[in-house]
């Protein structure tokens, strides 16, 4: 075995990203800020994924909730960061509640499919919202403020984002960690035994939903105020399936796969629609070859090299 | 509301209703013997339609437009089968879904690159334009009831397959009991193939009988594919019965829903409400009873 | 002796397809019960009735006089029945101490906890204890899935054992293991006899007549019989029904 090498990659990204802004131009620094906030969207994803063991593809709900929550408070003359993020965060963890306790009564592709109409559903209420702009979306008059930190800076938002970005990896690893976390993950396991020990599974996945949404209507609170416009296309299936093309680009189940992942993802779509207007189809096609051709997403592969054997970093 | 409004509404109801069974069917057949659930299934629903205004366009006849469309979109379900599905049969549901969805994208923009970003649209044909009196007093257009005699036939069709022959016996029987069906001898990866065929064929009559009503465009099979989701899981995932069942239920209050609610809470309120009316009753459906009206039998 | 696990007429059915006719099923406390049958006798099945993973179409299981008939498997288990698996039921990624872990803190009920795992040092020292116990000492930071199937039965009884259960259902404990394996098992079960209240479900009828107080015999989803192991060796109707049609394996 070779020595473990992930901790000094891990680091040299860290660095990395946080001398961007000082070395970047402002297109950078948007396209980078853009890459996290996928990033964190498709690391809360990948949570429920890859610990609570279920696949939906319905977080774009929690996505687009923290995005138009926090454009909907701050249009009503909140401004404060430190007011209207914590607002949003209970309203996306009471709106996972409500539908975790729904779709988690079943399991599997019948909760995959539920999972699906569920952003339907949003789509359209957010769609026909004519004074929302329909289908064309709205704009935000400005970003939330916060003492001491000037947001409307793309520089300052950038780190703001990044520091927030390394915050939930550090608390998935610490959840991890937990006997919570612990029960989380034995119900992917082994839901019986879980029973069979005295601990009821559905209250397990329930709250590992409604952490895994939280995380991604975090990244919705980000998303409004980076991009100060809002499209109901925010809570489309397509979104959905593009936020899971990204965790598995990077590699389920590890803490940077799913953020390296957003990051090659972001990349690709630039890139590609420089190229050519049909960039779809080559991400398309890209996702298929990816499907067919890798049994695991590329940091991860990356990651067992450096780390000599086991696949968590 | 008029009767005769009523009538009208509620025959639309039901066709859009047939429309979604058939869509449904071919989800539900894949999903009993392969347990997959392939997203492409709305883009054979798109391609149908596409393929057939291609070929009407060339050739004037649309008998020739209906059978190139479903042959062809039959044959491409079955070469996809190959090629991309068969060996994800043992993988994770997050492989074969993401598969499938990376099919969609590239079928979107297929149809972009072949046809272009502007609708098109299929004429009715001369023979099936105009009206008939229905009921004294209450005209429909021929079209329509044409389009639901052919679902109806389609849905013949199917229900002849299962329970008249052979591939049929074997098709129920790998939904049910895959490993005596193996054990017997039979090739159940032929059998899957076939049944992406006969789904995929289903899913281009669906097509065929929106093409006229709706225009042809890229991604137009997309929130099909979700409502014919919808009506899955309020039907019980795996059961044709409850397919059917919930395809009508589904098609109707859709329909209604869309007229009545503008009326009786106001235009901005109603078309809002509308859109989403199907999806609280997949809510109500799932707090009531989980799996769904009927329970299926695997 | 007082009766601390019992079932009043239960009964299940599968459509017309009944597993289970109208048991009356006794567990003395402290005793080493077996259960014994034929092949589809509907052992597996009475023990996921009283363990909860199935519910009975008729009929009352009691717990130390209570009726819990309608409860969860693991609303059972916070009342201190554990069970272990036929087929081993287990946390593959973990590791076996992990699972342990796990298991000694459920005792409280629930795992909605957010201290460090590792930082629960009295309770990795009883999950070694527990691996001790059960012949795994050493074994303690294997991942569960490459362990070999005899230690996953080994595993199956500790984590039963982890919950200081008032009753332990243990469903062929031996199943797959080899000859010598088996001998260790069976001497690992008898040195729990008296301490816990045990229902051995079990093919081997060397290890029934070894280990069990009592016996019960189940085909065909009835009670047949049940009484001493001298009993049982000498019933005709059980020897009929049984032995008669089975070699016994």
């Amino acid at each position: 075995m070779t020595r473990d090498l992930r901790w000094p990659a891990f680091v040299l990204l860290a660095a990395t990203a946080f001398a961007l802004p000082f070395i970047g131009d402002s297109y950078i620094v948007q396209l980078a800020t853009r890459m996290l906030i996928f990033g964190m969207a498709a690391l809360g994803i990948d949570f429920f994924l890859a610990y609570v063991g279920q696949l939906s593809l319905g977080h774009t709900i929690f996505l687009a909730s923290g995005a138009y929550l926090t454009a909907l408070l701050t249009m009503a003359g909140l401004e404060s960061a430190l007011l209207v993020w914590p607002i949003v965060l209970l309203g996306v963890a009471l709106l996972a509640l409500a539908a975790g306790m729904l779709a988690l009564r079943t399991g599997g592709l019948y909760f995959i499919m539920i999972t699906l109409a569920f952003t339907q559903m949003l789509f359209f209420f957010l769609q026909s919202q004519r004074g929302l702009g329909g289908d064309e979306g709205f704009s935000v008059p400005q970003r939330n403020t916060l003492p001491l930190l000037d947001l409307s800076d793309p520089r300052n938002l950038y780190l703001l984002v990044l520091v927030l970005l390394l915050g939930v990896i550090g608390l998935i690893a610490w959840i991890r960690a937990t006997p919570f976390g612990a029960a989380i993950e034995a119900c992917r396991d082994n839901a019986q035994r879980l029973s069979a020990m005295g601990l009821d599974p559905y209250g397990y996945r329930l709250s590992g939903f409604v952490f895994s949404a939280v995380i991604v209507g975090l990244a919705g609170i980000l998303y409004t105020n980076n991009t100060l416009y809002l499209t109901p296309a925010l809570s489309g299936w397509y979104l959905s399936g593009e936020l899971l093309m990204m965790v598995i680009l990077g590699g389920s189940g590890s803490l940077l796969g799913p953020v390296l992942g957003a990051a090659l993802f972001v990349l690709l779509q630039e890139q590609l629609s420089h190229i050519t207007p049909h960039w779809m189809a080559g991400l398309g096609a890209l996702l298929v070859a990816r499907v067919m051709l890798m049994k695991d997403g590329f940091w991860n592969v990356l990651a067992r090299r450096l780390g000599g054997d086991d696949s968590h970093s | 509301m008029t009767i005769a409004l009523l009538v009208e509404q509620l025959i639309n109801g039901l066709q859009q209703g047939l429309m979604l069974f058939l869509m449904a069917a071919g989800v539900t057949l894949v999903f009993g013997i392969m347990r997959l659930i392939n997203l492409a299934h709305g883009s054979m629903f798109m391609l149908a339609a596409y393929v057939a205004v291609a070929v009407f366009a060339a050739t004037d006849s649309y008998l020739l437009a209906f059978i190139v469309a479903l042959a062809g979109i039959s044959v491409l379900a079955m070469l996809l089968e190959l090629a991309i599905f068969r060996p994800l049969y043992a993988r994770g549901h997050l492989d074969q879904l993401l598969a499938s969805f990376g099919l969609v994208l590239v079928f979107n923009e297929i149809a972009v690159m072949v046809w272009g970003r502007e609708p098109l649209y299929l004429s009715i044909p001369p023979l099936l334009s105009g009206q008939v009196e229905i009921l004294p007093g209450v005209p429909y257009p021929v079209y329509r009831l044409a389009v639901s005699a052919l679902a109806i036939a389609a849905g013949l069709g199917l229900w002849l397959i299962l329970s008249r022959t052979r591939l049929g016996m074997q098709m129920r029987g790998g939904a049910e009991r895959r490993e005596v069906m193996e054990a017997m001898g039979v090739n159940i990866r032929a059998i899957a193939t076939m049944v992406f065929g006969i789904g995929a064929c289903l899913a281009g009559v669906a097509g065929l009988m929106t093409a006229p009503i709706m225009p042809v465009q890229s991604g137009m099979g997309d929130p099909i594919l979700i409502l014919t989701l919808v009506v899955m899981i309020i039907g019980g995932v795996g059961s044709l019965r409850g397919a059917l069942i919930a395809a009508l239920i589904v098609g109707v209050v859709d329909t209604f829903g869309r007229i009545l609610l503008p009326q009786l809470i106001g235009l901005n309120a109603g078309s809002a409400l509308s859109n989403m009316v199907i999806y609280v009753l997949m809510a109500v459906v799932l707090v009531i009873r989980p799996t769904g009206l009927v329970r299926s039998a695997t | 002796m007082t009766a601390i696990l019992e079932t009043r007429a239960l009964r299940k059915s599968f459509g017309g397809l009944v597993v289970t006719r109208d048991v009356d099923l006794t567990l003395e406390e402290g005793e080493t019960h077996a259960l014994i049958g034929p092949n589809g006798a509907g052992k597996t099945s009475l023990v996921n009735l009283l363990s909860g993973t199935l519910s009975p179409t008729a009929g009352d299981v009691l717990l130390a006089g209570e009726i819990i008939t309608r409860l969860p498997s693991h609303r059972r288990a916070r009342r201190g029945l554990a069970r272990t698996f036929q087929i081993s039921t287990l946390f593959d990624s973990f590791t076996a101490e992990k699972s342990l872990v796990l298991a000694l803190l459920a005792r409280q009920g629930h795992c909605y906890r957010l201290g460090r795992m590792a930082g629960f040092s009295c309770l990795r020292d009883e999950a070694r204890r527990l691996l001790d116990l059960v012949g795994l000492t050493g074994r303690n930071l294997v991942p569960t899935a490459s362990m070999s199937h005899g230690e996953h039965r080994q595993l199956e009884l500790a984590l039963a054992l982890a919950a200081s259960p008032k009753v332990m259902l243990l469903d062929e404990p031996m199943a797959g293991l080899g000859g010598e394996e088996t001998a260790k098992m069976i001497e690992l079960l008898r040195s729990l006899r008296g301490r816990y209240t045990i229902l051995l479900v079990e093919h081997d009828m060397d290890a029934v007549f070894a280990l069990a107080d009592r016996i019960s015999v189940l085909a065909e989803g009835r009670l047949i019989a049940t009484g001493s192991p001298a009993d049982i060796r000498s019933n005709a109707g059980v020897r009929q029904a049984y032995f008669g049609d089975d070699d016994g394996d």
